[in-house]
Formats: structure tokens, C-alpha cells, sequence
């Protein structure tokens, strides 16, 4: 063999995206033969059917791309009961770029991995978003076809819920948590990778639903049954794409909450944590209890499609509803998922720009545990029109109204934290007050949706089109650039552009605010969501929307802009730009490769400023890490 | 002034080139820790398909099994006592590795994985005789989803036990080292317990 | 208000005084009169036609109020704050006050919200449970879903006579109705904006709607669940009208109806003329409609009575286009092309059995396929007669 060729096959078997890409190949043909076999044996006609071969293989060629990876490497060493290979931290920390597209075990590696791959998302998704608008710029069908409308929307909602806003906050929490509890990785750092590496599978199911026979799925992201159990096979890759990104979800949660729990640092006590942490604490508690009856309720679909079953063929006694209950049950705990997380990142962000402690730390936090405990009892309230038992509306009604005040205690005691401090108004502290405005309105608009003789005349309208946008947009997003910015020194060692992020910020939230406002309108005057064509009567309105909704996309391409040249190129970034107290910020930025060389001790609370010489957490040895004290005396930053 | 931040100068004992050593904030170990909460994922799966068999049953107030068709209790209650008592090995090779006895280790998991085994063949050949299939009704979709569900976490604690034989056979554990068969004893235990619900809520009421 | 400080060694902001506050408070009392005349001033809602609108029109305009001194609220603070509290130049290295809490604070800020959101589910029960009422004297209709087309049942004045099934809906000024909904496919949502109302229809149940209109006049009924490709175009209408007319409308409509159910097509059926009178099934007077002296069926007849199902009944029109009845659907192939030339037998099995023959670009089993069902016989022979007619050239 030439040495040319025998470098080719080194290559082929090493793990890598090379060997998991011809290991998928292999899945397919596995599928391939497993059809053919049970259907030759049974007697099946015809022997080959296209539709079983595309379902197995859309498990099995995952499974065997994952293998080819080298995912599973270590855990089959492990499971032969083969000495594993010494940890050599050869898989740890990223020398050069290709490092990201390996399986890397590194916390910060892997944020970044998952924070990168969820904007990717952000990008598909609000592509199609733009889309949708030009499509509803005017009445009548112009551009896309009822089909692929609401193929669109479908996609549109399930990259941005599955694939940006849930994994990016998993992201941005991966790469600062250990760091913020002075913990040197995750617990299960090889589970944190194969956490990350099923995004791109579920990614690339969703929008390779494309080109299936019959277009793509096109029953919206709530994929409402007997629509989806009689809908062509696109609807499959919706159904098994959610199993991945509910797996690689469940599978963080788990590790977050290992991690927290057993590797915090020296003095570091529940009540000292700051509040990002018991924020992905709440929400990963959260994950892991409700995630499973998404998984349940595809499973449910998949079985019903695929073999015969009938949970939900009313004519065999099973239960149209049944769907519907299922799926809230997970999808309201869902939109906290969607949240919380951004909830301590505002909390961090306001603290810090504010250079005050947070007002009412404990209450803070128990109102995290407060919306967990009462996401779990409201799930009807998306049923209040469904043809529920009529009386569970009102006993969901006030349950659902309740979670007003835990979440008005978080929003005041921001408020709170903002007097009298000194604040810093710059990019993600606009987006936090940014945040503080368009969540109290999605909020608000949620309590009124919530009055069940108010929805039963606006569900389904663009009302809700309206809410989703503000709580998910105003709310969400907002959170997730406040965060992006707020530690994209950290992360990058570079500082981003603060006049882009000011110009960012403004047009995003003057283009938001005429996007998504006159939907409430629209909504009540009659205007049904998920619908490619409309009455006359809303034309106006909707070319306005459609005009300003144009101004987001190209705001965020702003962002895009800031964010790619500002890692290039910008001016290195300190350890510690913000003088803020938590640990994250006491290492280099980006971090050293083990975060720490010595594990600090956590002498008092997180957000001490304001008190003279007060430091979170102190470092052995003179010549570690410098923890800055808080105070006036602080060094500033840049100089 | 970036330097200073830096933390790579040279101490004495920083040679190594691994992570510091992580604290220890809790008694509880992270594996163990790991398992119980993915166990309560998995009652929330369990949890899914019983609203399930709680809508078709009750909601919808359809006679239970379907009629014309019979649910053979008696084999289920066979067959919930074989898992009981795999429970029981399970436990016996648990209580061998702590006390260094290898053979009884050896013993209690190859009889816990034939027990298994046992369970999962009669389940099969009760689907096989059955006489009704998912796709007849409703009553035979939850009977085939719950205890198929069950039957798939039955293989996947079987497979977690075929690696604890594969490392047993192999001379790992000892009476200080055997958390990797504390684990994925839990998780079976749990199997375990979910039939005992699962065999109530389907044969038995 | 705060707690007491006690560092004094690092230079704090000053505590704010109550008369820095005043002009925020003024001005944010101004906003929240601005922001409640702008909530009335908008105009949200298409006409109230219904018992159920007004009430729910009230709980609405309750729920601005409140939202905008919440909102109004918490923008002053976060504006007051931006505007008040900024960094100054000099301020770099200036910290806030370390103020960890206030309990007065917190239970104040628990309290009021507590209270408010208190009273307006109270009030949201009550007008949930009047909206919910069945008066004395309801009328039962029954609504039929279908992708992508709407139908009603009426109950027949004639005691023991079958439901009266018609694509338009006549309702009575004041009369309280109790909608039943059923689908014979997919979840569908029955939605009248101007009653306020809707509700799904699901398979496998019947779901019910009160309504009592008040209003003459038409109005939109909208399908509000996704429901396949023609969603968009699942529209119909609600004509309230006097108690005569909908006498006047029903008893025409049956009248009228019996025309096509009566009159086997020419083409198929070897009577060829059966008088009108012994259609059976009905019962209505029909002495004085037109249908009593109609004419025996001929080809013309029988067409029409066909672009009457083609419109109405199957709603074949929200899907294709078909220059002669005026339709534009574009779920489904363009019948004026894909049906040029092609025989009867084709555009029979077209409409049995839509999976037999698919056009490219399209995806088979969008076209509902129980047609054979909810058409009778007569109907499908109309059908296929008026589209063979309309296609032909
Ligand atoms: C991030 C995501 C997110 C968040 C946080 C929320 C938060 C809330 N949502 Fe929302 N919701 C969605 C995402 C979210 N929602 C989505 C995606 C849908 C549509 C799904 C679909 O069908 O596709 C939806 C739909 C939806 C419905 C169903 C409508 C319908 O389909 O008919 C309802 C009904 O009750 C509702 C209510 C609420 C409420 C009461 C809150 C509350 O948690 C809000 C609480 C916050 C505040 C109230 C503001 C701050 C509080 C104060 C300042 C205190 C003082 C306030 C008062 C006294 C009122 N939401
Ligand atoms: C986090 C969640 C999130 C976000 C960020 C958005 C963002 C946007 N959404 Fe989305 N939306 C949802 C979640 C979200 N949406 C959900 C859950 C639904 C319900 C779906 C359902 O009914 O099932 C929905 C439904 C929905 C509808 C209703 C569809 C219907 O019912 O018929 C509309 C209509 O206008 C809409 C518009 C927009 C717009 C204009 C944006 C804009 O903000 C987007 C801004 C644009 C960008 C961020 C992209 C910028 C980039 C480019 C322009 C080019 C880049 C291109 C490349 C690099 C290739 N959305
Ligand atoms: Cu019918 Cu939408
Ligand atoms: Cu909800």
C-alpha cells in the first residue's frame, strides 16, 4: 500500500467527522437491509417500501454517525471491560479551529460548539421568517404556496424553540457555570459532548424535511394530532428530530444539575451561588421532569403512523385531546425553560452594570422554584378553546394567573436593584432594560390570555402571534444578547464593538416593537395565525409588519457583523473588563485550559458591590489569580 | 496588563497537566446522583404513557381489555415474580463484591441477567399468543405501549447488566471500587418496581 | 424607605428625595391617562354581535386599564432610573449603595399584584360563567368541519324530520343558539369574530358554542386550527337575520334542495324524469317555491345543481380554481387545465378516490377522500356532469 493510501484509511478510521460521516452511510444501508429482511420474512408487499426504510434510517444512520464520531468511544472501551485509555486531556481545550468540529469534552469548548451552532439556527430560523413576511406582505398567495407557508412557520418555530433559544442558553450556561461555581469541567464532560453533537442531527432532520416526498412537516410546532398522524412523511422528521434535541436537553439538565450539586467550590453554599446558576438550576430541574412527554407524545405520533397504532384514532377509542395534554404538559414548562435561564442572565447583567448587590437575593431565588413548581399546574390554559372539560379552565385559569406574582417579584426586584446604582449603560445592559420593557408587555398580554373568556376569542389569533414574539423575542432573545455581549470577552478574549451593539439594540427594539405591536391588533380585529392568505382589511397593517419585520433581519445582521469581526480582530479583552465579583471573572479571558489552577474558596456572596473590599471568592497562593474586591477603590477596567 | 491575569507562572507543584482536583460539595456521589435523576426522567416517560392508559381507559370509559379479548393474568403474575426475584440476585451479587466474594458476585449477576432474559422471553411469546394486536383498539395500543415501554427498559437494564458480567468476568470491582454495579443495579431495581405498577395498572385492576 | 446605610467610607449616590420623584410620578400618572385613552381610542374589535361580545368587550377594556398601570409602572422606574442614575463622567469606579433587600418592600410588591390579579380572575369567572349559559329556548344547530369547508344543520320544523344540512348559515336576532361541532377528518376551529366566540371542533367528540347574536347583518366564520393546506381559505359567513327571514330561508332552501337529490342525471339513471313532488326525505311546503314547478331534469339542470356543490356543500372552489364557478383555490390543481380533455370516468375516480391519479407538484392525500360518503350518489353524478361539462373545451 502506498503511504498515500494508507493515510487515506488512517483517516477514514479515526473518529472524526469523516468516519461518522460514512458510518451515517452505513446506517442507511442498515436500514436498508433491516426492512428488507423483516418484510421478506413476514411477506410483506411491497419488500421495499420507501417510507419504513426512511424512518429507520432516520434512527439509525444518527446512531451510526454519532459511532463514527468517536461519541461512544470511550463507553464501549468501558463496556468491554477494556483497561480505558489513560485521560490524557488530549480531547480537552481547543487548539485551532477544527478543535470545534471534533468531539471535545472541554465545558468551554462545548459552549462555544453549542453557542455558534444555535445562532447558525437564529439565522435559518429568521431567514424563514423573512420569508413568511414577504409571503404576507400582501393579501392573496404571491410567493409561496399554502404548502410551503406552512412548512415554513412549522420550521420557522421549531429551529428557533429546539434548536437556538433552548440550546444556547445550555450553551452560554456551559461555558461560564463550572466557572461561576469554581468547578474545573461538568460532571459528565463525555455526556456534555454527546449532548452537543445531537443538535446538529436534529438541525439537520428539521430542515432536511425540505426534501422529503410531500415537502416538509406543515402542522406547526405543536404538530397537533389526527394533522400529524395523516400528514405525508416530512412529519416524521419533525417527530424524530424533537426526540434528538429533547435527548441532548435532558442529557445537559442532568449534567447541570450533577454539577451543582457536587462540584461546587469550598464555601460556596446554595445561597451563595450567583443567580445564573440557580437559574440553570431551576430550569434543568424543569428539563429533566417535563421533557419526557414531548418525547412521549412523538412517540406516541410515530407509533400511530408507523405501525398502526391508535392512540389517537377516535374511531378506535383513542383520544384526540389526549395529544394536546400530553404535549402542554411539556410545552408550558417549555416556554420557562425558554426563560429562566435569561432570567439569570439579566440578574448578572443588572447587578454588575448597576454596581449594586441584587435586591431580595433569596426571594429571587425562591421565585425561580415558585414558577417551576407552578409551571407543572397550567398547562390547559393552550386548551381553553380545545374542546376540554369545561371545568378545568377555571382552576387553570387562576393557576396559570398566579405565576404573575413570582415573575412581578423578579421584575420589581430588578427594578430595585436598579435605584440608586450607577448604571452603565452600555450594549447588554441596554438589552437587560430592553428585556425589563418588552417582557412586562408579553408578560401582561400572557395574564390577559389567560382570562378564558378574553381567549376564547383570541386564541389562535394574531394575538398570540403577538405574545409568542414578546415573551420569546422581547423576552428571550433580548436575554440571550445581553448575554452574548455581556460575556463575549470571556469567552473571545476580544471586546466587541460597543457602538455596533448600541446600533443593534436600537433598531432591534424600534424594528421589534413595530413588528410585533400592531399583531395584538390584527389579532383582535380577526386576524387568524398560520394562515398564508388574509381578508383585504388587514393589508395595511400587515405591509408595515412585513417592512419593519425586514429591519429586524437586517439589524441582526449587524450583530452578525460585530460579532465575527470583534473575534477576529477586536482589542484583547482583560481578565476582568466589568470589575464584577463573580468567578468567572476572575480568570483570564478566554479562561485557562482547567479554569483554575487551584480551586477558589468562596468567602461571601456573589454581589457584594458597593462593600468595601468585599471579594466572592479568594485564591491560594499571592501570585494566582487576582480576585478584585468591589468598592470604589477597584482598578479600572482597560487601563 | 493582560498578562497579569494570566495564571501560568511557575509554581512548584504545577507541573501536572490535569484539571485541579474539583471540590466536593455533597456526600452524594455524581454517578449515583446522575442515575436518581435520570430515573425520575424515566417515571416522567411512564408518567406520559399511564396519562395515556388514563384517557383511554377512563376518559374515554371503554370496557377494559377489549371485547372479545382476554389478558392473561396469570403468566404476568409468573413473570412479575421471576423479575422480583432478579431482584433479589441482583442484590446477592451486590452484597458479595462488598464482602470480596467474587464468586458470588459471578453467580448473583449471570443469574439476575438470566432471570431478565427469562422475563423478556415470556413477555414475548405472551405477545406472540396473545390474539389481538395495537392496531385492533385503543385498550390493545396502551396494553402493547405500556408494556412494550416496560419490555424496552427491560433491555436496556439487561444490556447495562451484560457489561457489569462482561467487567465481572473480567476481575473489575472490589469491595472499595463496585459503584459500577451500584448504578445500573439502581436503574433495574427501578425496572423493577415500574412493572410492579405497570403489571397493577394493566392485568390486575 | 431603604435600610439604614452604614458604610460611609466609599462615596454613594445620594438617597434620592421625594422631590426628585415627584415629576416621575406626574409624569408617569399623565402616561397611564395617555396610554388608557389610547387603549380606548384603538379601535380592536370588528362589530359587537353578540350578548357574549359585549361582555367580553368589557372584560378587555378592564384588562387595558390594568395592563397599562402595570406597564406604566415598571417603565417609569426603568426610565427614571436610565435617566437619573446613569454613569456619569467621574463616576468609573463609583459603586451603588450595598442595599440587599426590604422586606416592607418585597411583601408590598408580592401583595399588590396578588390583589389585582385576585380580583380579575374573580371577575374573568364570573363573565365566563354568564358567556357560558344556556338560555331558555336554545336553538340547537349542528356545524360540520371538513378540510377546507364548512356546513350546518339545522333542526327541522317539521317535528321528526331530518336535519336540514346547507353551507349557509342563518341565525335569528336574539335567539340564543347552541352550536354542535363535528369534524369528519381533522381539528378545525369555529370562530366568529364578531360574537366573540370559538371553539374546535374534534374528532371523536362533539364540542358545543353558546351564542346569542344581537345584531342583524353578516358576518365572517373563520377556521382558527391549522387543518392542512386550504386553512387559510376554510371561510364561510353568518347571515343574522328576523325571525321571518330565517323562516323564509329555510323553508326556500328546502324547497329548493329538493331539486338535484330528486332528479337522477340524465346520463346515468335510466328514469329519466321523476316528478319533483315525491322526493322523499322532505317534507317542507312547497307549494309556492319555484322548485314545485321546476322543469324535469335536463343536462343544464343537472349541471347546475353540480356548481351548486362545487361551491357550496363539498367546497371543491377553496381548492381549485375553476373559471366558471369563480373559484381560485390554489390548494389543488387548476381544474380549468388538469381536467381539459379528460373523460368522466376520470373525473369520477378523481373525486372517489383523489390518491388514484395525482398530478405532479402536487402530494397525495391533501384532497379529503370521503367524498364517496358525504355526497350522496345524485350529487357526485351532478358533479361530475357540470365538470365535464365546464372542462371540456
Ligand atoms: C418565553 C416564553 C413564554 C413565557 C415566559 C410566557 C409566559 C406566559 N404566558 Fe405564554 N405563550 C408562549 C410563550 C411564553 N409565555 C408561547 C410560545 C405561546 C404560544 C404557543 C402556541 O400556541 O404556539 C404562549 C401562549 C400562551 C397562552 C395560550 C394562548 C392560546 O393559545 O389561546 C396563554 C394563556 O393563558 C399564555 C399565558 C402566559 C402567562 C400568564 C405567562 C406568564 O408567565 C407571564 C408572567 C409575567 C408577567 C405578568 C409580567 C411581569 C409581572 C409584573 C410586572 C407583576 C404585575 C403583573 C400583574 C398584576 C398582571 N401564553
Ligand atoms: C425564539 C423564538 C422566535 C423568534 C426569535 C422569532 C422571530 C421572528 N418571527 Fe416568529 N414564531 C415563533 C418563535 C419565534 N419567532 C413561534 C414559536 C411561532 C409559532 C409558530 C406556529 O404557529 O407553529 C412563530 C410564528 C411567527 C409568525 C406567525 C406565522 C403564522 O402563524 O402564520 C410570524 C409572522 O409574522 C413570525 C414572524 C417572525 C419574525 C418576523 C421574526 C424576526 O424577529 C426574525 C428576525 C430575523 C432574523 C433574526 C434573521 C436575520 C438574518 C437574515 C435576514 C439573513 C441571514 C441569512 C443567512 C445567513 C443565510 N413568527
Ligand atoms: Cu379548518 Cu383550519
Ligand atoms: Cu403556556
Amino acid at each position: 500500500m502506498t503511504p498515500g493510501a494508507k493515510l487515506m484509511f488512517a483517516r477514514l478510521r479515526a473518529p472524526g467527522l469523516l468516519r461518522g460521516g460514512w458510518f451515517a452511510i452505513l446506517g442507511v444501508l442498515f436500514a436498508m437491509g433491516l426492512d428488507c429482511l423483516i418484510r421478506g420474512v413476514s411477506f410483506y408487499h411491497p419488500t421495499i417500501d420507501d417510507n419504513a426504510i426512511l424512518q429507520v434510517a432516520l434512527i439509525a444512520a444518527p446512531m451510526f454517525f454519532l459511532v463514527g464520531l468517536g461519541a461512544f468511544d470511550y463507553w464501549f472501551y468501558w463496556a468491554a471491560g477494556k483497561p480505558t485509555r489513560p485521560e490524557d486531556h488530549s480531547s480537552h481545550g481547543a487548539k485551532t479551529w477544527k478543535d470545534y468540529f471534533r468531539v471535545n469534552t472541554d465545558h468551554k469548548v462545548i459552549g462555544i460548539q453549542y453557542t455558534v451552532h444555535s445562532f447558525i439556527y437564529l439565522l435559518i430560523g429568521g431567514l424563514f421568517a423573512m420569508l413568511m413576511r414577504a409571503e404576507l406582505a400582501q393579501p392573496g398567495a404571491k410567493f409561496v404556496d399554502a404548502n410551503t407557508y406552512n412548512g415554513l412557520f412549522s420550521i420557522h418555530a421549531t429551529t428557533l424553540i429546539f434548536l437556538f433559544v433552548i440550546p444556547v442558553f445550555a450553551g452560554l450556561a456551559n461555558f461560564v457555570l463550572p466557572l461561576m461555581i469554581g468547578a474545573p469541567d461538568m460532571a459528565f464532560p463525555r455526556l456534555n459532548a454527546l449532548s452537543f453533537w445531537l443538535l446538529p442531527i436534529a438541525g439537520i432532520m428539521m430542515l432536511g424535511s425540505f426534501f422529503a416526498p410531500g415537502g416538509s412537516f406543515a402542522s406547526g410546532w405543536t404538530a397537533y394530532v389526527p394533522l400529524s398522524t395523516s400528514a405525508p412523511i416530512g412529519q416524521v422528521f419533525f417527530t424524530l428530530g424533537v426526540q434528538f434535541a429533547g435527548a441532548s436537553s435532558i442529557a445537559t439538565a442532568l449534567n447541570f444539575l450533577v454539577t451543582i450539586i457536587t462540584m461546587r467550590a469550598p464555601g460556596m453554599s446554595f445561597f451563595r451561588m450567583p443567580l445564573l446558576v440557580w437559574a440553570n438550576f431551576s430550569t434543568s430541574l424543569l428539563v429533566v421532569i417535563a421533557t419526557p412527554f414531548i418525547a412521549a407524545s412523538q412517540f406516541f405520533v410515530l407509533l400511530d403512523r408507523a405501525l398502526g397504532f391508535n392512540f389517537f384514532e377516535a374511531g378506535k377509542g383513542g383520544d384526540v385531546l389526549l395529544y394536546q395534554h400530553v404535549f402542554w404538559f411539556y410545552s408550558h414548562p417549555a416556554v420557562y425553560i425558554m426563560m429562566l435561564p435569561g432570567f439569570g442572565i439579566i440578574s448578572e447583567v443588572i447587578a454588575v452594570k448597576s454596581r449594586k448587590p441584587i435586591f431580595g437575593y433569596r426571594m429571587m431565588a425562591f421565585s425561580l422554584l415558585a414558577i417551576v413548581a407552578l409551571g407543572f399546574t397550567v398547562w390547559a390554559h393552550h386548551m381553553f378553546t380545545a374542546g376540554i372539560q369545561p371545568w378545568i379552565r377555571v382552576p387553570m385559569m387562576i393557576t396559570t394567573c398566579i405565576i404573575a406574582v413570582p415573575t412581578g417579584i423578579k421584575i420589581f426586584s430588578w427594578l430595585a436593584t436598579l435605584w440608586r446604582g450607577v448604571l452603565h449603560l452600555d450594549t447588554p445592559m441596554l438589552f437587560a432594560l430592553g428585556f425589563l420593557t418588552m417582557f412586562t408587555l408579553g408578560g401582561i398580554s400572557g395574564v390577559m390570555l389567560a382570562m378564558v373568556p378574553f381567549d376564547i376569542d383570541v386564541s389562535k389569533t394574531y394575538f398570540i402571534v403577538a405574545h409568542i414574539h414578546y415573551v420569546l423575542f422581547g423576552g428571550s432573545l433580548f436575554t440571550i444578547f445581553a448575554g452574548v455581549y455581556y460575556w463575549f470577552p470571556k469567552m473571545t478574549g476580544r471586546m466587541y464593538d460597543e457602538r455596533l451593539g448600541k446600533i443593534h439594540f436600537w433598531t432591534t427594539f424600534i424594528g421589534f416593537n413595530m413588528t410585533f405591536g400592531p399583531m395584538h391588533i390584527i389579532g383582535i380585529q380577526g386576524m387568524p395565525r398560520r394562515v398564508a392568505d388574509y381578508a383585504a382589511q388587514f393589508a395595511t397593517w400587515n405591509l408595515i409588519i412585513s417592512i419593519a419585520s425586514f429591519g429586524i433581519g437586517l439589524s441582526t445582521l449587524v450583530f452578525v457583523y460585530n460579532m465575527v469581526v470583534s473575534w477576529r480582530g477586536g482589542p484583547r479583552a482583560v481578565g476582568n473588563p466589568y470589575r464584577a465579583l463573580t468567578l468567572e471573572w476572575q480568570v483570564s479571558s478566554p479562561p485557562p485550559i482547567f479554569n483554575f489552577d487551584h480551586i477558589p474558596t468562596v468567602v461571601g456572596g456573589p454581589y457584594e458591590y458597593g462593600v468595601p473590599g468585599a471579594v466572592h471568592g479568594v485564591f491560594k497562593g499571592g501570585s494566582d489569580v487576582q480576585t478584585t474586591p468591589a468598592g470604589s477603590h477597584a482598578v479600572p477596567a482597560g487601563e | 496588563m493582560e498578562a497579569a491575569a494570566i495564571p501560568h507562572d511557575s509554581h512548584g507543584h504545577e507541573e501536572h497537566h490535569g484539571p485541579p482536583e474539583a471540590n466536593r460539595s455533597s456526600r452524594i456521589e455524581p454517578q449515583l446522583l446522575g442515575m436518581l435523576l435520570f430515573i425520575i426522567s424515566e417515571i416522567m416517560i411512564f408518567g406520559a404513557f399511564f396519562t395515556a392508559y388514563f384517557f383511554i381507559r377512563v376518559v374515554q370509559g371503554d370496557p377494559w381489555p377489549a371485547p372479545g379479548t382476554t389478558i392473561p393474568v396469570g403468566v404476568a403474575a409468573f413473570n412479575t415474580c421471576i423479575l422480583l426475584s432478579s431482584s433479589v440476585t441482583l442484590h446477592w451479587a451486590e452484597t458479595s463484591i462488598k464482602n470480596n466474594n467474587r464468586a458470588g458476585l459471578k453467580a448473583g449477576i449471570l443469574s439476575t441477567l438470566f432471570l431478565g432474559m427469562t422475563f423478556l422471553f415470556v413477555q414475548i411469546n405472551e405477545y406472540v399468543h396473545l390474539g389481538f394486536a395495537p392496531k385492533d383498539s385503543a385498550q390493545g395500543t396502551i396494553f402493547y405501549g405500556l408494556t412494550g415501554l416496560h419490555g424496552a427498559h427491560v433491555f436496556v437494564g439487561l444490556t447495562l447488566l451484560s457489561i457489569v458480567t462482561i467487567r465481572s468476568f473480567k476481575g473489575h470491582y472490589s469491595p472499595e471500587q463496585h459503584r459500577g454495579i451500584e448504578v445500573p443495579g439502581i436503574y433495574w431495581h427501578f425496572v423493577d418496581v415500574m412493572w410492579i405498577v405497570v403489571f397493577f395498572a394493566v392485568y390486575v385492576l | 424607605m431603604y435600610e439604614q446605610e452604614t458604610e460611609h467610607e466609599t462615596p454613594h449616590r445620594p438617597p434620592v428625595k421625594r422631590r426628585d420623584i415627584l415629576p416621575a410620578v406626574v409624569i408617569a400618572l399623565i402616561s397611564i391617562a395617555g396610554g388608557i385613552v389610547i387603549g380606548f381610542a384603538i379601535p380592536w374589535f370588528p362589530a359587537q354581535a353578540s350578548t357574549q361580545a359585549k361582555k367580553i368587550d368589557t372584560l378587555w377594556y378592564v384588562l387595558v386599564v390594568f395592563g397599562v398601570v402595570v406597564f406604566v409602572a415598571v417603565e417609569t422606574v426603568v426610565l427614571y432610573a436610565a435617566y437619573k442614575f446613569r454613569m456619569k463622567p467621574g463616576e468609573e469606579n463609583l459603586d451603588g449603595p450595598p442595599i440587599h433587600g426590604n422586606t416592607r418592600l418585597e411583601i408590598i410588591w408580592t401583595a399588590i399584584p396578588s390583589a389585582i390579579i385576585a380580583g380579575l380572575v374573580v371577575y374573568a369567572a364570573v363573565v365566563l360563567q354568564e358567556i357560558d349559559k344556556h338560555p331558555k329556548g336554545e336553538l340547537q344547530m349542528q356545524v360540520y368541519a371538513q378540510q377546507f369547508a364548512w356546513s350546518f344543520g339545522y333542526p327541522n320544523p317539521t317535528p321528526g324530520g331530518k336535519t336540514i344540512v346547507s353551507d349557509d348559515l342563518y341565525v335569528v336576532k336574539g335567539q340564543p343558539v347552541d352550536f354542535r361541532l363535528h369534524t369528519s377528518d381533522v381539528l378545525h376551529g369555529f370562530w366568529i369574530p364578531a360574537f366573540r366566540v370559538q371553539e374546535d371542533a374534534v374528532p371523536g367528540i362533539i364540542t358545543s358554542l353558546q351564542v346569542t347574536p344581537t345584531r342583524l347583518g353578516s358576518y365572517d366564520i373563520i377556521c382558527t386550527e391549522l387543518c392542512g393546506l386550504g386553512h387559510s381559505l376554510m371561510r364561510s359567513t353568518v347571515h343574522v337575520v328576523t325571525a321571518a327571514q330565517y323562516k323564509a330561508f329555510l323553508s326556500n332552501f328546502v324547497a329548493a334542495r329538493t331539486i338535484p337529490g330528486a332528479t337522477p342525471p340524465a346520463a346515468t339513471a335510466p328514469v329519466a324524469s321523476t316528478p319533483a313532488t315525491t322526493t322523499p326525505g322532505t317534507t317542507a311546503p312547497s307549494a309556492t317555491t319555484p322548485a314545485a314547478t321546476a322543469p324535469a331534469a335536463t343536462q343544464a339542470s343537472v349541471a347546475a345543481a353540480g356548481k351548486a356543490i362545487f361551491t357550496g356543500s363539498a367546497g371543491c372552489g377553496s381548492c381549485h380554481t375553476l373559471a366558471d364557478a369563480q373559484t381560485t383555490g390554489a390548494v389543488g390543481p387548476n381544474l380549468n387545465k388538469f381536467l381539459k380533455g379528460k373523460s368522466q370516468t376520470f373525473i369520477r375516480t378523481s373525486i372517489v378516490d383523489p390518491n388514484a391519479y395525482v398530478e405532479k407538484g402536487f402530494a397525495a392525500n391533501i384532497m379529503p377522500g370521503n367524498f364517496k360518503s358525504t355526497l350522496s350518489t345524485d350529487q357526485i353524478n351532478a358533479l361530475v356532469t357540470y365538470l365535464a361539462k365546464v372542462t371540456a373545451k
